[in-house]
């Protein structure tokens, strides 16, 4: 299990609302995540970045045979999505959760989700309320 | 200085009961026998393995001759670099004869991979992420996506490695398999079934490489080694292990380094008769056919449908059957693809040599994290 150190860098609660970490270059248009101090296209320093909580689903696979150690995941291992979903500046790579885990769309509107209920990952995104932006 | 190899060597690909040394030991006096030479020849010599044992450690069963050996890794594309450094040591005229060589013996399943190695934090193999099919089947869903592919094509180009792979010899898998058996198969990450990945295995393959002029008086099958280039990622790029990707996403290392051959060599795809590329899974030979410049991105189905990639076809691909047949033994890999084309320029391929005298021909090896080595090769 990683440790709360570990996860507090990783997501932020601004508002009521929890937000990925990222950086965010000081000389050109890069956005990475997550933190990191020098920018991987210019080698320029960052500064923290707090990324949009919303976006879509960019690609994404299903997971359907067990994973090995250090996953810390449901034994025994049941299958689920994951993907990378666009915010904008940048894709992140993430578990999905919210529908059956073939059941995803590219294009789909997905939101940042963190808490007790999958507690061996930091984040994971699911369905936007609402549906589709 | 022009560039020649001269001799090729290998051990067949598969499980086996001796060690991966031995292997590269096989193919390495393999290859020697091949050009007429001996180890004592040899002014220089790369090598790599992931898993088999150090490769300059070969030099206890070759001889002691204080040749300059050095072992080389770069993930899947080792062989690749071994081949480099080899025709760069000939290029500089610091060696008339070098040899380039690699072996490997795997663990059974996927490779596991450590999160630090890769400057990655232990949440992101805790959370699942940190698998090698899965970063597979995400590039490839996009690109099916972006392209509008139809993902019959990953089985369509499965069953034609496979049919390769049960004429060639040194190859692991021997049987065919059906267009719909491949595709039914078990799902491992969609849309890839198992068996459209290679595997790791075991094997070992051995190049000698000497200047053009030097070959003319060894050998007269000898094969011009016309472009070696090896190219690593720039920014922008899809890779395994990637929390995070660009907002623009940007070619690959093998389009810049197959660009790069073609213009050493001073041809283009069309003029290509075989080539090999890699095809880790189905996703990488439908990819690469496009960034090596073969079909324009999304047109592969049209290569697929007419028969192009077969063996008699207009592009023959894979015709030992890949990394699908062969299995991967990480170093000795990309050396299989360039001995398996020198193979067929010398009309030296058996049951599954290209008919028409094949006279131009290409290889490309990918590995991570984001690097290519692409070569042209002509007779």
């Amino acid at each position: 299990m990683s440790s709360d150190a570990q996860v507090e860098q990783l997501v932020t609660v601004v508002d009521g609302r929890t937000h990925l970490v990222g950086s965010r270059c000081e000389s050109c248009p890069t956005t990475s995540f997550p933190r990191q101090t020098s920018c991987s296209r210019c080698g320029s320093s960052m500064v923290e970045q707090t990324l949009p909580a919303t976006g879509t689903v960019w690609s994404w696979t299903v997971q359907r045979i067990a994973v090995k150690a250090p996953y810390a995941g449901p034994q025994p291992f049941e299958p689920f999505a994951v993907g990378y979903v666009d915010l904008g500046p940048l894709k992140v790579e993430t578990p999905l959760f919210g529908h059956p885990v073939d059941g995803w769309s590219i294009g789909e509107a997905v939101e940042l989700a963190a808490g007790d209920e999958h507690p061996y990952l930091p984040f994971w995104f699911r369905p936007t309320a609402g549906g589709h932006q | 200085m022009s560039v020649s190899i001269v001799g090729v060597g290998m051990h067949p690909f598969g499980r086996f009961p001796i060690s991966g040394r031995q292997m590269g030991l096989i193919a390495a006096r393999e290859a020697l026998a091949d050009a007429g030479l001996t180890w004592g020849d040899v002014q220089f010599a790369a090598g790599g393995s992931r898993d088999g044992g150090h490769a300059d450690a070969l030099v206890s069963e070759l001889g002691l001759t204080g040749v300059p050996f050095v072992s080389v890794y770069n993930g899947c594309a080792t062989g690749g670099s071994a081949l480099l450094a080899a025709t760069h040591a000939i290029e500089s005229g610091a060696a008339d004869v070098a040899m380039a060589i690699g072996f490997d013996k795997h663990e059974r399943g996927s490779f596991a991979s450590n999160p630090a190695e890769y400057g990655l934090q232990p949440w992101y193999a805790e959370a699942g992420m940190m698998v090698t099919t899965q970063f597979f089947a995400l590039k490839l869903q996009r690109y099916l996506h972006q392209y509008d592919l139809d993902q019959r094509l990953l089985a369509e180009l499965i069953a034609k490695s496979l049919r390769n792979g049960s004429i060639t010899p040194h190859a692991w898998r021997r049987n065919a398999l059906s267009v719909d058996e491949i595709a039914s198969g078990t799902m491992v990450n969609d849309p890839l079934t198992k068996f459209m990945f290679c595997s790791p295995s075991e094997g070992g393959a051995a190049i000698v490489v000497t200047s053009t002029k030097r070959a003319k008086q060894l050998t007269d099958r000898s094969v011009e080694l016309r472009a070696v280039e090896f190219r690593t990622r720039r920014f922008g790029t899809f890779e395994v292990f990637s929390p995070w990707l660009a907002e623009q996403i940007t070619d690959g290392a093998t389009v810049h380094a197959a660009t790069a051959a073609f213009q050493s060599a001073g041809v283009g795809p069309s003029d290509i008769d075989v080539a090999q590329l890699q095809d880790t899974e189905a996703g990488a030979e439908l990819m690469h056919l496009a960034e090596c410049g073969f079909c324009e991105h999304g047109a592969q189905g049209e290569l697929i449908e007419r028969g192009d990639l077969e063996i008699g076809g207009a592009l023959p691909v894979n015709t030992d059957g890949g990394c699908i047949a062969n299995g991967e033994p990480i170093g000795a890999s990309g050396l299989r693809q360039v001995i398996e084309c020198t193979l067929q320029l010398q009309g030296r391929a058996g049951d599954r040599q290209v008919p028409g005298e094949p006279r131009t021909a290409f290889t490309q090896v990918y590995g991570a994290p984001g690097l290519s080595t692409c070569t042209v090769l002509a007779r």
